[in-house]
């Protein structure tokens, strides 16, 4: 039963934080969890500056603690979601895809292989698609 | 706005976003991905009110030399959001104020607006990004 909204609505989530350093990434991740379990529909998640590396498969993490890397991923494919990191936002950062390290001559790619890298416009996309658009981080 | 245009009703798909800017520059990446925002929704033909509030006013002040810290200068870039169909610039008259600072400090032609226009520019967007 949904505790919130009595009418089902289309989401787009922006993620702006890095996982670990601040609470922004978990809650958006817990947000999203929530929204599927009450029968929303979410349209697009957007990682956005440091919000990219969300995205990073890379990433170790100890037992004791969460991996909101893989927490992600797998929200991602469990409900086929569409996941972008923007292109500014990830490269600069090392969060490339197979395509990307190949392009750059690099010697690995860190994007999850669930998300997609694209531009801004993918979010001014998710702006006029979805019912709400909202911002963690 | 073209003249052509036959309002709002006639492109659904086309939103307005209120982009607040409220830090200062350089300091953090909050001033750059707002106008990058503020680029990319008017690229897309979408309706962008720019806000600056708070610290976001130091963004205003020429000249600035981010050369010295090998950064791009973002007053440069903000003078060409009116290239990219942004017409009006607002500016929180209290914040600006409240930080010694005039309208005839600021290096771009802004509209000054008060509290209850800053609500009424967050609650008729279709989208507020705040950065």
């Amino acid at each position: 039963m949904r505790t919130f909204l009595n009418k089902a609505m289309k989401f787009s989530i922006v993620v702006h934080s890095a996982p670990y350093s601040s609470e922004g990434a978990h809650t958006a991740l817990r947000f999203c969890r929530t929204l599927l379990d009450e029968g929303h529909q979410i349209y697009r998640l957007f990682f956005f500056r440091d919000g990219v590396h969300n995205l990073n498969r890379l990433a170790v993490v100890g037992q004791d603690e969460q991996n909101l890397q893989s927490g992600w991923d797998r929200l991602i494919r469990e409900h086929q979601l569409d996941a972008v990191a923007c292109v500014t936002s990830a490269l600069k950062r090392g969060i490339i895809d197979q395509q990307e390290a190949s392009r750059y001559d690099k010697p690995a790619y860190s994007l999850s292989e669930s998300a997609s890298i694209a531009g801004l416009g993918q979010l001014v996309d998710a702006v006029q698609q979805s019912d709400r658009v909202v911002n963690f981080g | 706005m073209a003249a052509t245009d036959a309002g709002p009703d006639a492109r659904p798909d086309r939103k307005s976003f209120t982009l607040i800017s409220r830090q200062a520059p350089y300091g953090t990446d909050g001033a750059q991905i707002c106008l990058e925002l503020a680029l990319a929704a008017a690229v897309y033909e979408q309706r962008v009110n720019y806000l600056f509030v708070e610290d976001g006013v130091y963004q205003l002040l020429g000249p600035q030399q981010p050369d010295a810290i090998a950064s791009k200068n973002l007053l440069a870039a903000l003078q060409a959001l009116e290239v990219y169909g942004v017409d009006t610039v607002y500016v929180h008259r209290h914040s600006l104020e409240s930080r010694g600072l005039a309208v005839t400090d600021l290096a771009l032609e802004v509209e000054l607006v008060d509290d209850e226009q800053v609500t009424r520019l967050v609650r008729e967007a279709d989208m507020v990004f705040s950065l």
